[in-house]
């Protein structure tokens, strides 16, 4: 439990402001609620190691709130504003305590919150741009430099505005390792992504919280709980399809229930004659059935409408297929379009006997000529796969772009 | 339900529509030619 009975209370040197101190004697400076002025809280006079005057500024969190976050009793005691080099980059960094556990940070930059503690026994292997630790790749998102632009409360150690350190962030989602160096000392730490509503339920926070610009360093990909389970089910099911298909494939029977060749005449204005195939059985169960037509034609075209015909004379479905061939010289070179050949496949026709009734007309300039009409029985098709095998990846490849396009989001805060 | 049990389900359905489908013979596209298919009973003359 973090008290209220675990504090002192004494008057500020430079102002004579009240100032709490809650950490217990774990922590050596404190910066002036009201002047931020910082003191030295090792001295028993409350030296003044630093004197500032009017630049007193409240976090988003106040001092001295008191929360749970991640099943872990802390108080705010400390509040530090940093920005970058420059200064057009500032963070807002709240020094937690609990009497038990110590100290943790809490990082907020642009609404994105990251629970921070240190690392003292870091000994993990570093390359140029990747950090493995604990079983993890992190990898390098920026460098740079933190300058303290403000602080109030108390911390740790001797802080004044202007420290420097050097910045190096990797990340591994969500969690983030930080080194900070200055010229005595190297201090890693660790810090995981909170969302949000973790922050404002830790600390009771009724209002709204600062809203999150753009995607965090650290921040976990919104479908990252259920997106490599996603692809799993779609990888195995794109792969029992695949088998399926070959299975089907592989036992298609491609019978040949009919072949003929018949003779194509001239009409000369005639009506187009009506012919009937010989009778054949359609066996076993139901199956696609092809309609097959070649025909020799050069630079003109011959036309079959044909109709299924079953045993008790009902038209049950039909086709038209077209043979159309051109070829020629142009200034290109030799030419050609269409095929001496055409096909069409009936779905789903029931087993028994069949005739076929077909229609033939053709190109007036065409004389007379052989054409070959192929039935087949049980073709193997790919429609249906190709349909359901393209659903089956349409959702996988969703996430995959709202993965990538989160990630480059990301990246593009990225500067290392 | 979660949407990993929602897209397993639907993954099942187009499987077991699939070898429904290449089971019967149906087909979805059949080649250059023009398919028609006729309401049952059309009687031919």
């Amino acid at each position: 439990m973090v008290g209220e009975s675990q504090v002192k209370v004494f008057n500020c040197s430079a102002c004579g402001a009240p100032i709490t101190l809650r950490g217990l004697g774990q922590t050596s400076t404190v910066a002036c609620g009201a002047c931020a002025s910082i003191i030295d809280i090792s001295d028993e006079n409350y030296r003044i190691l630093y004197q500032y005057f009017n630049l007193v500024q409240e976090g988003f969190i106040p001092i001295g709130t008191r929360g749970t976050i991640r099943d872990t009793q802390v108080q705010v005691i400390g509040y530090m504003l940093r920005c970058d080099a420059s200064g057009e980059y500032q963070w807002e960094e709240y020094l937690l305590f609990n009497p038990y556990k110590g100290f943790s940070w809490l990082m907020n930059y642009q609404g994105h919150w990251t629970l921070i503690v240190t690392l003292p026994d870091m000994t993990a292997p570093i390359s140029e741009s990747s950090v493995q630790y604990d079983g993890r790749s992190y990898k390098l998102f920026l460098t740079g430099k933190a300058r303290v632009k403000y602080v109030l409360g108390e911390f740790y150690w001797q802080v004044k505005l202007g420290d420097q350190v050097s910045v190096a962030d990797y990340i591994s989602p969500p969690f983030i390792l930080s080194r900070e160096a200055t010229s005595d000392e190297t201090v890693w730490s660790l810090g995981e992504y909170l969302a949000p509503a973790e922050i404002a339920e830790a600390f009771q926070i009724k209002g709204p919280l600062p809203q999150r610009v753009g995607v965090g360093a650290a921040q976990p990909s919104p479908c990252q709980h259920y997106a490599q389970e996603i692809k799993l089910i779609g990888a195995f099911f794109a792969l029992l399809l695949i088998l399926v298909q070959l299975i089907f494939s592989g036992a298609a029977q491609s019978k040949i229930v009919l072949e003929r060749t018949y003779q194509y005449t001239p009409l000369h204005g005639a009506p187009a004659r009506t012919e009937v195939s010989d009778v054949f059985e359609l066996p076993a169960r139901s199956s696609n059935l092809e309609f097959a037509v070649s025909a020799p034609v050069i630079n003109g075209w011959l036309s079959l409408d044909a109709d299924l015909i079953n045993s008790e004379g009902q038209e049950l479905q039909g086709a038209e297929l077209e043979v159309a061939y051109y070829s020629g010289h142009d200034s290109d070179g030799n030419w050609s379009e269409g095929a001496q050949y055409s096909r069409a496949v009936l779905s789903e026709v029931p087993a028994g006997l069949y005739r076929l009734s077909f229609q033939t007309t053709a190109d007036p300039q065409l004389a007379a000529l052989p054409y070959r009409l192929v039935i087949t029985r049980d073709v193997p098709n790919w429609g249906y796969f190709a349909l359901t095998f393209l659903l089956i990846l349409v959702v996988p490849i969703a996430l995959w772009i709202r993965e990538a396009s989160f990630e480059s989001r990301r990246w593009q805060e990225s500067d290392p | 339900m979660k949407a990993t049990n929602l897209y397993f389900i639907f993954c099942g359905v187009l499987t077991v529509w699939l070898v429904y489908a290449q089971y019967t013979g149906q087909i979805l596209w059949g080649g250059a030619g023009s398919v028609r298919r006729y309401a049952s009973g059309y009687q031919h003359k």
